[in-house]
């Protein structure tokens, strides 16, 4: 590997955005990052060419504070290699479908600035193989999703930039979010996670000495001593990062951001940071005592994430939070699919467990390069029809012809329809999930099944609605601008090709994935999706009503963390600063020494009466008084 | 000749400090310049040490003279480079704002620039002096330079906060000079406090000194339950005061901690000490939270820095040490930028009322995107205060390893979260939401001074700059203060 | 034999019928040039003969005496006379008898002289003050003769018991501290200024000199240890709300009497032993304590002699009208900032009761010294913020600039002081 190529593909883009802040006008800023990212997706290619296979196959390391085990230092591998070229490429082609879309908006130089910014720290968890060092891009990502997830910093239009219906409530606590809340929400929800982060990779260095990935790799069997908690603390970095169950929130409010943010950051990359760190840490934890413990734990996070958030996309009635519930369920899926990799890996060998890694990694690519178009097409949808809302507006197909065959293309992939590239990366992942479950004794195939039944509802449902039926729209809707659908469109038809070019890898598996119960149950899926909702759309069930409640209020997660947990925080802090803080301790000093002082003093100065007599009464009195101390 | 340099940098601010009070009769720039100006041979001096791992050794004679003796080692270099680079910035903040305050109350603003130099001069001397007294002596400076500036450019009751400001810190001092005593009668005269001494000195009595330090350090550094005039001092002092005191003046306790009481401290009291710093970290971030004013807000958050800084210093290795001193910096250079903003909005808005803010980014993105970095900076993320973060973490898992001491660990993630908390909701409620105020703010000296701060505490944390300080720092903790009864 | 010191007192005393003719102002002046010349003739004090020489005239030149002005001059001469008593006492143990009652004689010249010079405002609130100090002091002394004929001749300890009375009732240290609030407060300034420098410096000179010819007994200082501690929490307590300069600076001098007080009860009550003073070396606890006794009569006299003396009012019982800077390094002084004069014998107490072990008493003058803030910041901005033009004289700027100056070059001065 050319550290160098590594580098200018990690780093071109931070130096375009930076530059970015001096220029003037908006246009020149956009270009000069396009100009930037685009280099470094060239970049990313070079990187990876000629391939190579295997894990931490090839590492490049500068010292950074060695004393502390932070080196600047890369890794290049079939993972970091195919992640970096889909990383920088994504970038490109939303950063480019964003010249157009951003036009005209009020904070293009936070956003130009901030958008380089994540794709540079992004490329650093990417290639890092120092976890310190990944530290740096993993905070950076987190601080590059606050700032773009409230880049709308005003709180205004809140029929298109907030998330939920505007002074929607339930039991006093409201269920909208303006931008500037999801931020917090985002970057708080993030923080927890990376503070026992932080607190692992100091045990891990502590206790093994580095913090190298591939010098921990290769530690083998000397790292079983490590134990779980370490790993367990770990584990809560990938879980908030990538919306895990009970993390999931932030990402659906983080919806809130401009959506080619959605597209980029909560979609195809950032949410993805903490699957694959999962994934490439995975052969490195799986020789530390009681690893199974840690990846049943993985794979039960990931199967949980997977079901119930299918089932939030199912329920909910705005664009882009029902592409949020299948991106959370689909890292559900991939960290499902590491896990039962995990626990299956256990057993074989190394080599084995890669294999059945790659199947989870690929999962992130399939899913990524569908899911991007989804959002940049919904994006050109709201910019056209000026709303968030499912069924708000339909029969766009009639009026939006590219957008919609680009919107069919991508979604076909994404809920695993064959020949695209979500099929073959779905369904391997969701086997690795039901293999996983029977290694431990659990009926994988009911979780398999379930997953794979629902994804094809969520995903007709929206395109249904949207795109066949629905309501007229009221103005004209015309087709978005040619830098809008030229990416999203490329990308739906990558995924097309990439299904090929998949067909021809597995040829000899397809067989077996055609056959398999998750496959059955998608069909079944599907079939009953297009009955409900693009042939006979509008059936209606009165007794589903409160499990679709559920559903839609998300399980009430945001009233216990919007309204409980703040409360109770907020509460308990100004408790504390009323009665301890102002009530004793500032009382003490400051009201009630002075006071007490002062009352002495004055009781002191009382003496001075003016009369020589008392005077001299006070002084023998005070003398006896002392001689009997004295004498005493 | 090294101690030449270092006395001449040090007395320097205070030698100009007249030529500034001279000059500020006519101009205030003039005056703040000229203050700047007087500072950058500290900075000199403190950079080649701090960066370039140079040593510097100073004494004016023997006998009584020894008491002026200085020394400078990458370790204390870290604090008096804060000092220094903290008081350039704020001297070109003060510019415009004295102007403003001193045309406010009507006054002129030559006390201001008179006591400006004695207070940084002080303060380095502090972290230089290499006798307890010496500490002592220059402290009291620092303290009544600045007790100056709060009695006479200071807001709402200034006479009661001075008196306020004055017992505490006096009472503070005293009881550090106590302590200082009885090491001095039992033969311990010099700082770093010697490895020797824990040994030579009767157990009651070490005790008693280091209890004492401990106290004095404490009230300085407004750890939990004696913080409580923190927060009225630095919302009243003037903001340039305010930016100084909290980053620089308040972190001195600290030093003291780490050069005086931890050699001698028995080894149970540490794990207390380590609670007691994150309950103080806790607890000031949670009343930070509760804040409305601006500036109470950040005095609460300096609570919650020290208790780092306490907790940092209980971990009794190399790597607490040198969090500490990281600690210093990061949380100087955040802070500075904090109070300068706050200072801005003084300046410009005329509130300090965060439920009066909301939308500022509108105002002026930059001072947003300035003062987003001083949050930064005390939340650990990618500034200088990452390098400390990481450095504190690792200290206390050093220190305390394995899964007996998880309850530890919890504690200092939720310390974290805590700081996250206010960093991000103050953001939030000052820069973000629907824009209150209306215009666009200036771009004056202030600003500049704010987005250059900012600009550093960014820069300190890449590769060069980060590496050669932690490894001085940390190569001099390990040779010196380290194998001192740790 | 007669030394020939005495003469030198007794021929200023017999020139009196001068004043008549002469403006006393001239008298006085003539009077501090001649004690300063004698700074030649006695190597041991020449120190306090060069001090008290200068700030006698310093003093003169302020105000016109009228027929007072030889007041003043006998009362310099007379501290001068105690000073002289003290080291000679010391170099000559063979003469300390005589010295000792020199030192006696010396006080009650002053005492009277400072009388004039307190009631020469000619109002009844002057004469007032003045009184209760002239009632006061001549109670204290009367005890003093008689407890130090006891306490040579018959009984040390009942002798002791009485002569710390005597200074409790000189000195106005508490329980009798009443007289010393209204002399403040209701005599002229000018005759204040005098009381604190000489009126008070000289007790405190008579005081070591008898503790080096007779040796405190332990029932006697233990009694002082506990007048002291009580007085210097009261005084500063009751500072706290007191409003005018008169008032406040007379708590504040109370407090610094029981400082120096403090020292020597502190010696001879827990026994004199040698200690290893930092940076000067090793001595005994009594010479440290002398050290602190002579420094804080010097630190209260000098700052109270600079601040009353620049006082215009006919009695001090009111808020200044006129801003005198350089009085701010007197109650700085005053406070105990270092470098400055008053932060050595504070420092040297603190050094002393920790020496001997006595944390207690150590963290009680550290308290007190934070207690007596916020009164010495009150008199810090009445002295800065009345309107200008400022009216600094030759004593506030003297005292102000020795403060400073005797601050800086105390490391050196220490050894000068012990004798």
């Amino acid at each position: 590997m050319s550290p160098e190529y590594a580098f200018l593909t990690i780093f071109l883009p931070l130096m375009a955005s930076v530059l970015s802040l001096f220029l003037p006008g908006e246009k020149a800023k956009a270009w000069l990052v396009v100009l930037g990212s685009l280099l470094s997706a060239v970049f990313s290619v070079l990187t990876y060419s000629p391939p190579v296979s295997g894990i931490y196959t090839e590492t490049y390391s500068v010292p950074w504070i060695p004393q502390l085990g932070i080196y600047i230092s890369l890794h290049l591998d079939q993972f970091s290699g195919v992640m970096g070229m889909l990383v920088a490429w994504l970038v490109f082609f939303i950063v480019l479908y964003s010249v157009k879309y951003m036009e005209g908006d009020y904070r293009p130089g936070w956003y130009w600035f901030f958008m380089g910014f994540f794709a540079t720290s992004m490329l650093i968890i990417t290639y890092a193989d120092n976890l310190w060092f990944l530290l740096v891009g993993w905070e950076g990502v987190g601080l590059a999703s606050w700032a773009l997830i409230g880049h709308w910093y005003k709180d205004d239009e809140p029929d298109v930039k907030w998330v939920g219906h505007p002074g929607d409530r339930v039991a006093l606590v409201d269920y909208s979010w303006p931008p500037s809340k999801a931020g917090l929400r985002a970057i708080l929800t993030i923080r927890i996670g990376d503070s026992a982060f932080l607190v692992s990779l100091a045990y891990i260095f502590v206790a093994l000495g580095t913090v190298q990935l591939s010098g921990l790799f290769r530690l083998g069997s000397a790292a079983s001593a490590l134990g779980l908690l370490p790993l367990f603390l770990f584990l809560m970095g990938p879980l908030t990062k990538s919306a895990q169950f009970p993390f999931t929130e932030w990402l659906l409010t983080a919806m809130t951001g401009p959506t080619s943010v959605s597209a980029l950051i909560h979609a195809a990359t950032m949410v993805n940071a903490g699957v694959y760190l999962l994934i490439v840490t995975a052969p490195i934890f799986a020789s530390v005592q009681g690893a199974q413990t840690y990846f049943l734990a993985v794979l039960i996070f990931g199967a949980l994430t997977a079901i119930l958030s299918s089932i939030i996309a199912l329920t909910v009635d705005e664009f882009k939070l029902v592409l949020a519930g299948s991106t959370a369920a689909n890292l559900g899926i991939i960290a499902a699919a590491t896990g039962g990799a995990g626990l299956l890996g256990l057993s074989g060998g190394g080599a084995a467990l890669i294999a059945l890694l790659w199947i989870a990694f690929m999962q992130i690519v399939g899913h990524a390069i569908s899911k991007a178009p989804l959002f940049m097409g919904y994006g050109a949808v709201i910019h056209e029809s000026g709303t968030k809302y499912l069924g708000a507006v339909g029969r766009l197909g009639r009026y939006m012809r590219t957008t919609s065959l680009a919107l069919w293309l991508a979604m076909l992939s994404l809920i695993g329809t064959p020949p695209f590239a979500g099929f073959f990366t779905k369904e391997m992942a969701v086997e690795n999930i039901s293999a996983g479950f029977d290694a431990v004794g659990l009926s994988g195939v009911l979780v398999a099944g379930l997953i794979a039944f629902l994804a094809p509802l969520y995903g007709l449902r929206l395109l249904g609605l949207s795109l066949v039926h629905g309501p007229e729209p009221k103005e004209h809707i015309h087709e978005a601008h040619p830098i809008m659908w030229v990416p999203y469109t490329v990308l739906a038809f990558a995924a097309l090709g990439v299904g090929g070019y998949l067909a021809y890898l597995y040829a000899d598996e397809l067989a077996r994935l055609v056959a398999s119960p998750g496959f059955l149950a998608f069909l079944v899926g599907f079939a009953a999706a297009l009955a409900l909702y693009v042939l006979r759309p509008g059936v209606r069930s009165r007794a589903l009503t409160p499990l679709w409640r559920i559903g839609y209020r998300r399980f009430y997660l945001p009233w216990l963390y919007d309204g409980v947990l703040a409360w109770v925080y907020h509460n308990l802090a100004h408790l504390i600063y009323w009665a301890v803080d102002r009530g004793v301790i500032d009382n003490l000093y400051h009201v009630a020494l002075p006071w007490a002082f002062s009352k002495i003093s004055a009781a002191f100065r009382r003496l001075q009466t003016g009369s020589l007599s008392w005077y001299l009464l006070y002084a023998i009195a005070g003398s006896l008084v002392l001689i009997l101390l004295v004498l005493l | 000749m090294t101690g030449l340099a270092l006395y001449a940098s040090i007395l320097l601010p205070m030698a100009l400090s007249l030529a500034a009070y001279v000059a500020a009769r006519r101009s205030t720039q003039a005056a703040a310049y000229i203050s700047a100006v007087a500072l950058l041979p500290l900075l000199a001096v403190s950079s080649l040490s701090l960066f370039g791992g140079s040593r510097y050794l100073g004494s004016a004679g023997t006998g009584l003279w020894s008491i002026f003796s200085l020394y400078l080692e990458p370790y204390n270099a870290a604090y008096v480079f804060t000092v220094a680079l903290v008081g350039i910035m704020v001297a070109i903040f003060s510019a415009p704002y004295m102007e403003h305050r001193a045309e406010e109350l009507g006054v002129r603003n030559t006390t201001f620039y008179l006591t400006y130099g004695f207070f940084l001069g002080g303060l380095a001397g502090a972290f230089a002096a290499q006798n307890l007294f010496g500490i002592y002596i220059f402290i009291e400076v620092a303290l009544i330079a600045s007790l100056f500036q709060v009695l006479y450019y200071g807001y709402g009751d200034r006479a009661r906060i001075a008196v306020m400001y004055l017992v505490w810190s006096h009472v503070a001092a005293l009881l550090m000079l106590a302590g200082f005593i009885v090491l001095y009668l039992n033969g311990v005269t010099t700082v770093p406090v010697p490895a020797t001494a824990a040994g030579a000195l009767p157990r009651d009595l070490l005790y008693l000194a280091v209890l004492l330090v401990l106290l004095g350090s404490f009230i300085k550094m407004a750890a939990l339950g004696v913080h409580m005039w923190l927060p009225y001092v630095h919302a009243e002092a003037p903001t340039p005061l305010s930016a100084l005191l909290s980053p620089v003046l308040v972190g001195f306790g600290g030093y003291v901690i780490s050069i005086v009481a931890l050699p001698l401290m028995p080894r149970s009291w540490f794990f207390p000490l380590t609670w007691y710093g994150i309950a103080t970290a806790i607890y000031g971030g949670m009343m930070a939270y509760t804040q409305s004013d601006i500036k109470r807000l950040f005095a609460y958050s300096t609570v919650s820095q020290m208790g780092y800084m306490i907790l940092a210093l209980s971990l009794r290795n190399v790597f607490g040490l040198t969090a500490a001193a990281l600690i210093y910096i990061s949380h100087g250079l955040g802070k500075a930028v904090l109070f300068m903003t706050a200072g801005y909005f003084i300046m410009h808005l005329h509130t300090r009322d965060i439920d009066r803010m909301g939308g500022l980014y509108g105002y002026n993105s930059a001072l947003a995107g300035a003062a987003v970095v001083g949050f930064l900076n005390l939340a650990g993320i990618l500034t200088i205060g990452m390098i400390s973060e990481i450095t504190l973490a690792t200290a206390l898992v050093k220190t305390y390893l394995g899964m007996e001491y998880i309850e530890l660990y919890i504690a200092f993630a939720a310390m974290l979260v805590v700081t996250g908390i206010y960093a991000f909701a103050t953001i939030r409620n000052v820069f973000f939401g629907p824009p209150k105020i209306g215009g666009a703010g200036p771009y004056d000296a202030a600003l500049v001074a704010i987005v250059s701060t900012a600009l550093l505490s960014v820069l300190l944390f890449l590769p060069p700059m980060s590496s050669s300080l932690w490894t001085n720092i940390s190569v001099y903790v390990q040779n010196r203060l380290v194998p001192v009864g740790l | 034999m007669i030394d020939p010191f005495f003469l030198v007192v007794l021929a200023f005393a017999a020139l009196t019928p001068l004043a008549l003719k002469v403006d006393g102002r001239y008298l006085a002046a003539a009077m501090g040039v001649a004690i300063f010349a004698m700074a030649f003739f006695v190597p041991e004090a020449a120190f306090f003969f060069t001090l008290l020489g200068v700030l006698a005239i310093a003093l003169a030149l302020d105000w016109p005496y009228g027929g007072l002005g030889l007041a003043l001059g006998l009362s310099a001469a007379s501290t001068a006379l105690a000073a002289y008593a003290y080291y000679r006492a010391v170099a000559a143990p063979q003469y300390a008898l005589n010295y000792a009652f020199a030192g006696l004689a010396a006080l009650a010249v002053s005492t009277a002289s400072v009388y004039g010079l307190l009631a020469s405002g000619r109002e009844r609130e002057n004469l007032e003050g003045a009184l209760k100090y002239l009632i006061f002091s001549a109670v204290g002394k009367t005890l003093m003769v008689l407890g130090f004929a006891i306490a040579l001749y018959i009984a040390p300890t009942l002798g002791w018991v009485l002569l710390a009375f005597g200074f409790v009732f000189e000195m106005g240290l508490v329980p009798a501290h009443l007289w010393m609030v209204d002399a403040f407060a209701l005599s002229t300034p000018k005759g204040v200024a005098a009381l604190t420098i000489f009126g008070e410096l000289t007790p405190l000179l008579v005081l070591l000199t008898l503790l080096n010819v007779v040796p405190m007994a332990k029932a006697a200082a233990f009694a002082l240890l506990v007048v002291a501690l009580t007085s210097m929490t009261f005084a500063n307590a009751a500072g706290l709300t007191a409003r005018t300069f008169g008032r406040i600076l007379a708590y504040s001098s109370i407090a610094h009497m029981s400082y120096a007080v403090a020292a020597a009860a502190l010696v001879f009550y827990f026994g004199n032993k040698p200690v290893s003073l930092p940076l000067v070396g090793t001595m005994s606890a009594f010479s440290v304590a002398s050290l602190v006794i002579v420094l804080e009569g010097l630190t209260s006299g000098l700052g109270k002699a600079g601040i009353f003396g620049a006082l215009t009012v006919r009695h001090a019982d009111t808020v200044p009208e006129r801003r005198v800077l350089s009085n701010t390094l007197n109650v700085l002084s005053l406070l105990g900032v270092p470098p400055l004069l008053g932060f050595w014998p504070k420092l040297l107490l603190i050094l002393l009761s920790l020496a001997l072990g006595q944390a207690g008493v150590a963290v009680l003058v550290i308290l007190n010294s934070a207690l007596a803030t916020p009164y010495y910041l009150r008199v810090f901005r009445q002295v800065v913020e009345p309107a200008g033009p400022s009216a600094d004289n030759a004593t506030s700027v003297l005292t102000s600039t020795l403060a400073v100056i005797l601050g800086v070059a105390a490391p050196l001065l220490l050894v000068a002081l012990i004798p």
